[in-house]
């Protein structure tokens, strides 16, 4: 216990960080890991998880899709992983030294936040831009609230959302996988939305299509992906909760009008939904920390995300689904708060 | 009111420590909304200080005339008139200036710094005073909006005063003169203000 | 009582002078002010319209019109505001037209409020080098028979009425689309009832006034029979024998009632000639089926490629190269809709009198 509180004060935790201005006392029953923060009674149970292994844990399980980005995409993608993840630290120990707090550079959270930027950027995408986001994400997404454990949004994605008002253009040239020459391709979103041709599902599947760098592949999200749930690094109720409304209301309105809907299988397997599912709704610090607020959350999420992709002006809605999702998160954790033994409702 | 403020004080209390926008959060509204260029920030500032001054200049005249029960219509009535004005040259002398500001100039009439300027210092003071209140106040105001849009134009386009600045390989990031731009760029504005008041303060 | 007389007198006399002042202002600046847009609107209107030497306002239909002449006092524009919703702004836009309505000659945006540096580029794009307006100057001279439409990162075919959309603002280039083809659609609908009113110096719309002249095919001397109900129009030689018989048909085209009268030889195997004796198509599109100024063919290639149309089987329509043997005739690229109405017409209509006249003959 003693060891897992010197994270505390730093907000580290990607569980429900007890120094969140959240009321997560109580909460903890329902939680896959609920020994570490809890401000129960005792007793209390050690635990050797902590917010470096949690967070250097999920990196290991993005690193299937990295891999196949690289791979798919070729080597300069690396680069811009490289530069993201770079800039990321390198933000981080400045704001840290700034603030005159405790270099957090090793805990692996800005790491993963800038890999997780690089993932959801196009593969030719400028590399001092790419490290700018991550200067914005990490600076304004996550330090300015107050370090790890205070940010109200997904920093990453939040550094997307800068890049993307920023760079419009660039955020949207997409090249074709495996061609030396970057050829320019549209998305299967963007062909969907904007030329009516469906991409056939085994390339959606296996990533052979073009995209972000690390969302192509559906197969190798999701291996990563069970791998955090299996771990429970990840509440399974997000990404089920999130995905299972997208194909039943996607599916909703594919029954409606097949001719002018896709099916909820390319919904599913297209653009970075996955990716947001697994790895980005389900960031411990700005989802809801109660299990009734998670599927809430994963179906608000849901719902914001068809209607983007469907009536929207953009093709994809993964980023602002989820960002729009952050921004209710404190309200969803007050109205699903437990309540507490002998409690009389008001 | 504190008379023993000296004129000069009184002029540059409006520049930083009671700054409008950064320091009292007054007449954000404008301060967000048409600061995506220097020259708007530049211009709506000019107006600004038009307005305030004049309305300070007749409300702190009238001051004894009005009576208290009136007094918020009276100011409302004479910021009005002077808002027309400005709006009304604008549009003759400067139709680009006017259509790049849109209803913001006549939308000065509900800005909470000169309304507040008139009911806490214009019908309490003389009028040299006032004027120099509203003085201060508008060009505070001002300078802060100037500052405001040439960094979002600086950053957004590349340019200030639409004279290059950036290096032509230099890409624009257009979030800064969209919305967002003018919210992040205020809050960091405000949050050095404090930062360099905090630092003054030790 | 003195307080509120007080009150009532401070406030009435701010808002005196208020009111005063106010007046004085507006006296010396509305002059201004309308000066200042009319000369806005002059100078977009001489760019839009860069051949006419003066331009008439005109409302018909609460459409406000703006027609351009040339020296000699001929029509030879036509503008008219374009207005819709676009990305995040209304979009004003002045289309200068040709007086025929499906030739663009050029277009000004006077208002927009899009995305700064995105959408904004329907206007002008300082980021492009050679040209910063290459966006509205795509509209130069688009051809637009039917409507406008958008590509996206491929060459634009402007003869086919394409101009290439904005990246990044495809939304914003497709609402200038959309506006522009939306408004283009009313207005010749509005000139086209109005068409008296233009008719005198615009060709393609008066070639639709022209319709209400009755071709004399019908001779004097040929007599009418009825059977069953139908009406045959019959010209006999001097032995008596029929040598032709000729009736009407009509059907509906693209947006009219499309009424001909085909004449046929008396075993009705042929046709001998067909005339349009009602329409009202689109001008310029549709209204080609009788007057195609354009086409090196001749006006009126395609009633005439009826004539002598052996009509054994069922007469078709096709795009390109059409057999006459086999019964194909051509239809009006960008006017199909029309040109297989006339040939649908005509299938049925001459299904119909055969059978009835044929029958009767027999008997």
């Amino acid at each position: 216990m003693e060891n897992n509180k010197k994270n505390i004060p730093e907000g580290e935790s990607p569980k429900p960080a007890a120094p969140k201005p959240k009321p997560v006392e109580k909460v903890k029953k329902e939680k896959p890991k609920p020994q570490i923060f809890l401000l129960s009674s005792s007793p209390h149970m050690a635990t050797v998880d902590n917010v470096p292994k949690i967070m250097w844990t999920v990196i290991a399980a993005l690193l299937p899709a990295v891999t196949f980005g690289v791979y798919n995409f070729g080597f300069s993608v690396l680069l811009t992983i490289t530069a993201s993840v770079l800039a990321a630290l390198a933000t981080e120990a400045v704001v840290n030294k700034m603030r005159n707090k405790e270099i957090t550079v090793s805990d692996g959270s800005a790491v993963l936040t800038g890999l997780l930027l690089a993932m959801t950027l196009p593969p030719g995408f400028p590399k001092a831009y790419a490290a700018l986001g991550s200067i914005f994400a990490i600076g304004i997404g996550k330090q300015i609230f107050g370090g790890l454990g205070y940010n109200i949004f997904n920093p990453a994605l939040l550094g997307r959302a800068f890049l993307q008002a920023s760079f419009s253009v660039k955020m949207t040239t997409w090249v074709a996988p495996n061609t030396i020459d970057a050829i320019t391709t549209a998305t299967p979103l963007g062909s969907y939305k904007f030329e009516n041709i469906m991409t056939p599902y085994f390339d959606l599947f296996m990533g052979n299509i073009g995209g972000c760098i690390g969302e192509t592949s559906a197969l190798f999200i999701l291996i990563g992906g069970i791998f955090l749930l299996i771990k429970k690094y990840a509440d399974w109720r997000i990404p089920v909760s999130y995905l299972g409304t997208v194909i039943i209301i996607g599916g909703l309105f594919w029954i409606i009008d097949p001719s002018q809907y896709p099916d909820p299988v390319f919904h599913l397997f297209s653009g970075g939904l996955l990716l947001g599912a697994f790895f980005m709704a389900t960031d411990m610090v700005t989802s809801p920390v109660t299990p009734k607020g998670a599927w809430i959350f994963g179906f608000g999420a849901g719902v914001a995300l068809v209607v983007i992709r469907l009536f929207g002006g953009l093709p994809e809605g993964v980023m602002y689904s989820i960002l729009f999702m952050n921004g209710f998160v404190p309200l969803i954790n007050r109205y699903t708060r437990p309540k507490y033994f002998g409690e009389i409702k008001k | 009111m504190a008379k023993k403020i000296t004129l000069s004080r009184e002029f540059l209390k409006g520049l930083w420590d009671e700054n409008p926008v950064l320091r009292m959060l007054l007449g954000l509204c404008p301060a967000l909304a048409v600061t995506n260029s220097a020259i708007n920030g530049l211009s709506m500032g000019l107006a600004v200080i038009f307005t305030l001054v004049m309305s300070s200049a007749i409300i702190s005249l009238a001051r004894n005339i009005i009576p208290k029960e009136v007094r918020i219509p009276t100011f409302i009535i004479v910021i009005a008139t002077f808002v027309t004005i400005a709006d009304k040259m604008l549009a003759a002398y400067f139709p680009d200036i006017s259509k790049a500001l849109g209803p913001f100039v006549p939308l000065i009439v509900v800005n909470c710094i000169i309304l507040g300027r008139q009911e806490a210092f214009a019908s309490k003071n003389s009028v040299s005073r006032a004027v120099i209140d509203a003085f201060g106040m508008s060009i505070g105001f001002t300078i802060t909006l100037t500052i405001l849009g040439s960094v979002r134009e600086l950053l957004g386009v590349g340019t200030i005063f639409a004279v290059q600045i950036m290096p032509d390989s230099f890409e624009p990031w257009m979030v800064m003169v969209l919305q967002p731009g003018a919210f992040l760029t205020l809050g960091l504005m405000i949050g050095i203000s404090n930062w360099l008041n905090a630092k003054r303060a030790k | 009582m003195t307080k509120s007389y007080r009150l009532i007198l401070v406030l009435t006399m701010t808002a005196i002078l208020s009111g005063l002042l106010l007046s004085f202002l507006n006296l010396h600046t509305k002059p201004l002010i309308e000066a200042h847009q009319n000369n806005v609107l002059k100078s977009a209107l001489s760019s839009v319209l860069p051949n006419s030497v003066k331009t008439e306002e005109k409302m018909i239909e609460n459409q406000q019109f703006y027609f351009g002449y040339d020296k000699q006092n001929r029509m030879n524009g036509i503008a008219f505001l374009a207005e819709g919703n676009g990305f995040q702004s209304k979009l004003r836009i002045l289309v200068g037209m040709d007086e025929t309505l499906t030739q663009i000659v050029k277009i000004k945006i006077l208002e927009q409020k899009e995305t700064p540096g995105l959408g904004t580029k329907i206007e002008t794009d300082p980021s492009s080098k050679s040209d910063s307006e290459w966006f509205p100057n795509q509209f130069d001279n688009l051809n637009v028979q039917q409507s406008i439409s958008y590509v996206k990162n491929q060459e634009a075919d402007k003869s086919n009425g394409e101009i290439m959309a904005i990246t990044g603002a495809t939304i914003s280039s497709k609402a200038v689309v959309d506006i522009i083809n939306a408004t283009l659609n009313k207005n010749r609908e509005i000139i086209r009832r109005n068409t008296d009113l233009t008719a005198v110096s615009c060709p393609a719309v008066a070639g639709v006034s022209e319709n209400v002249i009755i071709p004399n095919l019908i001779a004097e001397d040929s007599e009418i029979i009825v059977i069953e109900g139908k009406s045959y129009y019959i010209n006999r030689d001097n032995s008596g024998k029929v040598t032709r018989v000729a009736f009407t048909a009509s059907g509906v085209g693209f947006q009219s009632r499309i009424k001909v009268l085909v004449c046929m030889n008396p075993d009705f195997s042929e046709i001998q000639s067909l005339r349009i004796l009602e329409q009202n198509e689109t001008p310029g599109c549709g209204t080609r089926i009788i007057k195609d100024i354009k086409n090196e063919m001749g006006q009126e290639w395609f009633i005439k490629q009826f004539n002598g149309l052996k009509v054994t089987q069922p007469v078709t329509c096709v795009e390109k190269s059409p057999k006459k043997s086999n019964g194909e005739v051509q239809a009006i690229s960008g006017a199909t809709v029309s040109s297989e109405t006339i040939v649908d017409i005509l299938n049925n209509s001459i299904r119909n009198y055969r059978y009835s006249y044929l029958k009767q003959k027999a008997n």
